[in-house]
């Protein structure tokens, strides 16, 4: 059996260490990755936009000719759409003027709802499907941060995981976990808003998991609208996030449990917008006015 | 001197080409909740172990470590599980080769073990480190088989286009230095 001599044994040994000692490492909450690991992300990066573009280009035909059938029928429906957005633009722009005016009169000048977006391209994903990551082809050098919010036109898809300098990874909603949390908020015409906060991804129900922190006899619907809150002073707030589909008590019937089905489509993502908020924490306030 | 650059570019490229896999596949398959994984650059490793290394020397281990590394720091931040585990899959199947013959079969049915060695180590790490919590059932219903599967059906390609060479090139590579 020269599988067991000793030599083998003690190169099994030193691998199991170096593979705990490199686990820790990279598990101790850095803030950002080294380095080397970021000139090997930016230089694969690059790579992998090459490579993607054939793929890019054989993907938007399919899409097309999808389309091309659905033409007659979209084409209906967004008729109808627009003769009612058109009052809706009239409303819009009237209220948004006076927003701005009353903002004026109280001296503030950013809102948690304003950002910068940060158009990127998805270069790759990873075939780790544990993880649910992508890469896309903005970094450092385009001023995307750790923890930004990542969406497309239909909502919110997952946040910024590492930043090298031209590339990043964002960690998709669906590997979401207890330890990211967003909070979202139910908004209400009527009455105070529903606040809770979205606590990971039930990959059987393959919705959300939308726990609603305050106690309220006001009753969750199916399908009404959740968007991200402010409260949790990472993401913007009105971000949408997904559709409620299913509404559960929790055991001790204290709290409600929600499952969301998010907005966008994750599986297939080609653009995205990386949203870098303009209303500052107070934490990085404080770094501010240290670096100055 | 080119056959030591080769084999390196092509396990580099498998490794960008992995990034965009799952993009290929049509998306009914990926919006459902199995988790097809292409172990590209290991199937290329696992042929360069069983036709083109000898029983003394230990190259695709070497390239097993380093892509292993490469692959963490690309895809998923958590450094050490790959790098430890392909050549520790690699290193298995060097006396695994000893004992049995290498033909196409046998060429599928190491895979397939080694795919399941692979597949349940990164399994567990992950679960010890807290980055998954599914339970196995799932696992080895959504995850294990469906990889099995497309791995499977990928290495019939690579086979084809490789083994010879990888024969031809260990040939000039080994037996000069003799």
């Amino acid at each position: 059996m020269s599988f067991f001599r000793r030599k083998s044994l003690f190169v099994l040994l030193i691998g199991l260490i170096a593979l705990v000692v490199l686990i820790g490492y990279s598990n101790s909450n850095r803030a950002e990755v080294s380095k080397p690991e970021q000139i090997v992300i930016d230089a694969v990066g690059w790579l992998q936009y090459i490579a993607k573009q054939p793929v890019a280009f054989i993907q938007s035909i399919t899409e097309t000719v999808h389309d091309i059938k659905n033409t007659y029928e979209e084409n209906r429906l967004l008729r109808e759409k627009l003769a009612e957005y058109k009052t809706l633009i009239y409303e819009n722009q009237e209220i948004v003027k006076e927003n701005e005016e009353l903002r004026k009169l109280l001296e503030v000048t950013n809102s948690p709802r304003d950002f910068d977006p940060i158009i990127a391209n998805v270069v790759s994903r990873s075939p780790e499907r544990w993880l649910d990551q992508v890469t896309i082809n903005r970094g450092s050098q385009h001023g995307v941060k750790k923890n930004m919010a990542v969406i497309t036109a239909d909502g919110m898809v997952g946040k910024i995981q590492t930043v090298a300098t031209t590339t990043s990874t964002v960690q998709l909603l669906t590997g979401f976990d207890q330890l990211n949390r967003i909070s979202a908020t139910i908004s209400r015409k009527d009455s105070d808003n529903i606040f809770g906060l979205i606590e990971g991804y039930d990959s059987e129900k393959e919705a959300l998991i939308f726990r609603i922190i305050e106690q309220s006899d006001k009753d969750v619907k199916k399908d009404e609208l959740v968007v991200s809150s402010n409260m949790g002073g990472l993401y913007p707030s009105g971000l949408p996030i997904g559709t409620i589909e299913e509404i559960e008590p929790d055991q001790f019937g204290l709290t409600q449990t929600a499952y969301v089905k998010p907005a966008a489509n994750i599986y297939e993502l080609n653009e995205v917008i990386v949203v870098d908020r303009l209303l500052k924490t107070n934490d990085e306030q404080e770094e501010a006015e240290e670096e100055q | 001197m080119i056959i030591r650059l080769l084999l390196p570019l092509i396990a580099f490229l498998l490794l960008i080409l992995e990034g965009v896999a799952i993009d290929l596949l049509p998306s009914f398959i990926t919006s459902q909740e199995l988790l097809i994984v292409p172990h590209w650059v290991f199937i290329f490793l696992l042929l360069i172990n069983l036709f083109y290394d000898t029983n003394e020397t230990y190259h695709s281990i070497a390239y097993g470590l380093l892509f292993g590394l490469l692959i963490d720091i690309v895809y998923t931040d958590l450094l050490g599980v790959y790098m430890f585990i392909y050549p520790f899959a690699l290193y298995i199947i060097h006396f695994m080769k000893r004992i049995l013959q290498t033909n196409f079969l046998m060429s599928i049915v190491i895979l397939i073990v080694s795919l399941v060695v692979v597949e349940l180590s990164i399994y567990f790490i992950y679960l010890l480190t807290g980055m998954i919590s599914s339970p196995i059932s799932f696992f080895l219903l959504k995850r294990l088989l469906p990889t099995i599967i497309a791995n499977v059906l990928f290495i019939v390609p690579i086979y084809v286009m490789f083994v010879r060479r990888l024969n031809k090139w260990s040939r000039v590579r080994f037996d000069t230095l003799q």
